[in-house]
């Protein structure tokens, strides 16, 4: 390959090549977030930072307690996300809400730090609105964007301005102030918000089972495993959890783990073994932390449950769905019979913009290859427990034993009438019984099997 | 770092020598090095699939056990869990066909080593710093290559190598030949000098304890302008004439071994060669004698050996290459003719050429014929691969002529491998109706049976003879119907002592990999 020179253009030169235009803006709003609930996990994620941030401040002290709380309103198609967390102080509260990925996150403990994850609002309702306040001052600050604008924009084809001319047009602010509001806060609103998805944004039980699963809330009470997970997970440090709240419900969200689960209208299974396990990172220290429960392993569990699958959390928060170790199984559907968690612990392990999966990288892979490895201990005693059954089946009579190979290459041959197959299972029977090499025989007529059958 | 699992793998084949470069790599990450946990199998050992490996090598050794080291490298992916990026495939099979290892699809992604570890180890392994690899920022340590080898991995595995009580080691690298049959000037290239043998050695007694003999697998250190000092370093650590290694009570002889046999054409250029050898406890002398050519250069060395007392002699013998039978025959019968003269012992190795690229030994040299192979095969067979240098021996087991060699080659397999039986107990009625139809032949019917043994196969014999269009030698062809298992059975039992004679050289001096256990004709 012929070397590149080593010449820089002039800043100023630069600044006339190098365009940034408005579809950079659909690009980090509407095309980063494929499944519409998500934007419940952005900004669950950006609230529990924020308290994390007001703890550290020691914001607290005074009783209050943390808390995110989500209001859903169908018929005024609105949804709010609230939390009590540290806000923005007014001389940034613009900057930041307004900025494109700049986030000052990255390289701290907080879950985001792309600065991106704000932005998802924008494609599923008609306005979307940032208020808050924080300590250093009396006023509730606002940031608007019209995302009715937005969206005319970007389908505009005349409109030949660039992504400073898009928010321009955008976005609008508001201070006031205002005596009952809290001290700190910090509240998305999303306003008229899209019919997207059998309206799944605004149907509060797919929202619960949704944050249920993503979000960093606590295992529910009578939970048998919860004490143990929590501290294995807090030696390292993670598993942090917050009180969410949906509406009026005075009940906290919680995990959707319990003692015993159904796996279909007549069974019923319970969970058995906890199993903990670390991931050594490649350059020393634990990159990860998981647990696993175990069960009878009858079969896949259903999804409806929200407890299938080895998933993946950082900082207590879901990346990607319940498939996201599946390629660590050596089948695939063995996935969906385990129950269980692995949490990231190192920087190293970077989850990748659209927080569905992790960025490639050596460590990624590391991570993939332990994993494998439980992933193929469960395999195993997924086979195990389903041969142990099989054999009681025949032992109890409850079942014909299974048939032989021979027999089930017969039966598998389509090709062949009823009265032929029949005519031939009892052929080669009969040929078996007077056979001296038994073994022998049925791998001979395994083999002969599809030519006879082609012929017949 | 340290606490990696590192998993070495060599192929389930049978080999004579342990795995130097695995070795080399296990001092890399052992204890010693970065202080990894290294396991090392050989074959596929299920046993290892419990664990979550950081690295796995595989090393490769003979391009024709190609099948062997696929199932290696496939249960290498089986074990790193189908990750590609943590499998390094090195050694001289994947070197020397190494692009046909790389374009193979479902090996894509596993770095193929071609050559030599002697860059420094990130270097060499092309670990990517970019990607943050495992040890990628190695970039300045000593090359794996020049490290001691880590004897003690060989105690994880089952398998026992003839040969491992000795230092393994070389004091020259490369070759200043070219022969197009060998592997060298692709792998090693020029002649070159390597770091001090004395070092190595040390090393080797520091970390291991003492061993007995001296492993060099130098390709021609005749050749190297530093000849008289290494062979000086030689006596200075102690491999004299007599020398005895001593462990506890009892005492062994100790001896250098240059493995890979020295070059008649320089040796016959001046004595000082095989005078200073004299010098080392070299047991046995390995001189190669691969073409009739070398004839001159070939016995000027021999007799030179003599003159400084070196008679334990051993000798390499290509064929299959450019050489006839007759060409093979000869150089057998020049060395038991130089016995006879000298009372001297050479044995010889007759070694079957492949071409080292090839999957399998399945070549049939152009003067030779697959059926000429199997005798020779089934010959050498009952001698466990050695050409003794007993004149009596020999003229039974090879004849006595060229002619009588050429007819032995022809005759029927189960002659050959029941050869008493048939020459001297229940078989010679047979046996002597055979040789009397065999003389009867004019010289166009033995070219026509010929030509039909050219392609002889067991299965096909019924189908073979039914095409002969030859009268006599359809008629001859019946003496070369395949024994069933139970006649040959027989045979055996009837004269089960005369079946194995043992091997008249000990393992350790025989040649690795004269694949005495193949069935030319199973492919």
């Amino acid at each position: 390959m012929a070397a590149i020179a080593e010449r820089k253009f002039s800043p100023s030169k630069l600044n006339e090549l190098v365009v940034v235009g408005k579809d950079v803006l659909e690009l980090l709003s509407s095309a980063m977030y494929v499944d519409p609930l998500t934007i419940y996990r952005e900004y669950i994620q950006n609230a529990s930072d924020a308290i994390d941030e007001a703890e550290r401040d020691g914001l607290y002290s005074n009783g209050a307690r943390p808390h995110i709380s989500i209001s859903i309103d169908p018929r005024e198609r609105t949804i709010k996300i609230i939390d009590n967390g540290t806000g923005l102080p007014a001389n940034v509260f613009a900057r930041t809400l307004t900025a494109l990925g700049a986030s000052k996150k990255r390289g701290s403990d907080a879950r985001g730090f792309r600065g991106v994850g704000r932005l998802c609002g924008l494609a599923y309702c008609e306005q979307l609105i940032f208020r808050g306040k924080s300590t250093t001052g009396p006023r509730v600050w606002e940031v608007g964007f019209d995302c009715r604008r937005f969206k005319e924009l970007l389908n505009d084809t005349q409109f030949r301005g660039d992504v400073n001319d898009v928010m321009y047009e955008i976005i609008q602010f508001d201070t006031f102030e205002d005596s009952r509001a809290r001290t700190h806060f910090f509240e998305v609103e999303l306003r008229r918000v899209s019919r997207v998805a059998n309206d799944t944004l605004l149907n509060q039980a797919a929202a619960r089972t949704y944050i249920s699963q993503v979000a960093p809330v606590p295992f529910r009470r009578g939970f048998r495993f919860a004490g143990r997970i929590t501290k294995h997970l807090a030696k390292y440090g993670t598993g942090k959890t917050y009180n969410i709240y949906l509406n009026d419900d005075s009940r906290r969200i919680e995990r959707p783990f319990a003692n015993s689960f159904a796996l279909k209208e007549t069974r019923r299974d319970k969970f058995l073994e906890l199993e903990v396990f670390e991931v050594p990172g490649l350059n020393g220290g634990v990159d990860a932390v998981g647990w696993l429960l175990h069960h009878n392993y009858y079969g896949a569990l259903p999804q409806q449950l929200g407890i299938r699958g080895l998933r993946l959390r950082l900082g207590n928060m879901q990346i990607g769905a319940e498939n996201v170790f599946e390629v660590a199984f050596p089948e695939l559907r063995f996935n969906s019979w385990s129950v269980g968690e692995v949490h990231l612990l190192s920087s190293r392990l970077v989850p990748n913009g659209r927080r569905d999966d992790l960025e490639q990288s050596v460590h990624q892979q590391n991570l993939l290859n332990h994993v494998g490895q439980r992933a193929k201990q469960i395999t195993k005693r997924c086979r195990a427990k389903s041969a142990e059954r099989n054999r009681k089946k025949v032992r109890d009579g409850r079942c014909a034993k299974p048939p032989t190979a021979w027999l089930q290459s017969l039966r598998s041959f389509k090709s062949l009438d009823s009265r032929k197959q029949r005519a031939f299972e009892r052929f080669f029977a009969e040929l078996l019984r007077s056979s001296p090499r038994k073994a022998k025989a049925k791998s001979t007529i395994v083999a002969i099997l599809p030519k006879l059958c082609s012929i017949a | 770092m340290a606490g990696k699992n590192i998993l070495l793998i060599e192929p389930g084949y049978k080999n004579k020598y342990p795995p130097l470069g695995l070795m080399k790599l296990a001092q890399y990450h052992g204890t010693r090095g970065k202080g990894d946990h290294v396991r090392f199998i050989k074959g596929e050992n299920t046993s290892v699939l419990d664990t979550t490996w950081d690295r796995i090598y595989v090393t490769t050794l003979f391009s024709f056990e190609w099948k062997r080291i696929s199932k290696a490298i496939d249960f290498a992916l089986e074990a790193a869990g189908g990750n590609r990026n943590n499998i390094f495939v090195g050694g001289i099979a994947a070197s020397l066909m190494h692009e046909q290892f790389v374009r193979e699809e479902r090996w894509h992604g596993i770095r193929f080593i071609n050559g030599l570890l002697r860059e420094p180890p990130a270097i060499s392994l092309r670990l990517s710093a970019f990607d943050q690899e495992l040890y990628s920022d190695d970039i300045r340590g000593q090359p794996i290559e020049d490290l001691i080898p880590d004897y003690s991995i060989l105690e994880q595995i089952e398998y026992k190598y003839p040969v491992v009580d000795g230092y393994f080691a070389y004091a020259s690298r490369g070759c200043i030949r070219k022969c197009s049959f060998c592997g060298v000037p692709k792998l090693e290239g020029d002649l070159y000098d390597t770091p001090s043998l004395t070092l190595i050695v040390n090393g080797i007694e520091k970390c291991y304890g003492p061993k007995k003999d001296m492993i060099l697998m130098d390709n021609n250190v005749v050749a190297s302008p530093r000849f008289k000092e290494i062979v000086a370093e030689i006596r200075d650590l102690g491999f004299t004439p007599g020398a005895k290694l001593q462990r506890g009570k009892s005492k062994a002889l100790r001896r250098v071994d240059f493995n890979q046999g020295v070059d008649a054409r320089i040796l016959c250029k001046d004595p000082m060669f095989l005078r200073e050898l004299s010098s080392i406890c070299i047991k046995p002398l390995r001189i190669a004698f691969d073409h009739l050519g070398l004839r001159k250069p070939y016995e000027t060395a021999i007799r030179y050996s003599h003159d400084v007392g070196l008679n334990e002699l051993s000798n390499y013998m290509l064929y299959n290459f450019h050489d006839t039978p007759a060409d093979l025959y000869q150089r057998m019968r020049i060395n038991i003719d130089l016995n006879e003269e000298l009372g001297i012992r050479i044995f010889s190795f007759p070694m079957r050429y492949q071409p080292t690229n090839m999957k399998d030994r399945s070549h049939v040299g152009e003067k030779w014929n697959r059926y000429f192979l199997r005798s020779m095969q089934i010959i050498l067979q009952a001698t466990h691969g050695v050409v003794s240098g007993a004149p009596d021996f020999f003229k039974e087991a090879f004849g006595e002529t060229v002619e009588t060699f050429h007819d032995l080659l022809v005759r029927p397999h189960h002659f050959i491998f029941n050869r008493f039986w048939y020459e001297r107990y229940g078989g010679r009625d047979e046996f002597q109706e055979y040789q009397l139809e065999y003389e009867e032949l004019s010289p166009t019917d033995r070219a026509d049976l010929l030509s039909v043994l050219a392609n002889f196969e067991n299965r096909k014999f019924r189908y073979l003879r039914e095409r002969i269009s030859n009268r006599k030698v359809r008629n001859i062809f019946r003496f070369y119907k395949p024994l069933h298992d139970a006649e040959e059975e027989e045979i055996w039992r009837k004269q089960r002592e005369w079946l194995r004679k043992p091997c008249p050289v000990p393992d350790d001096e025989r040649v690795e990999d004269a694949g005495l256990e193949l069935d030319l004709f199973a492919a």
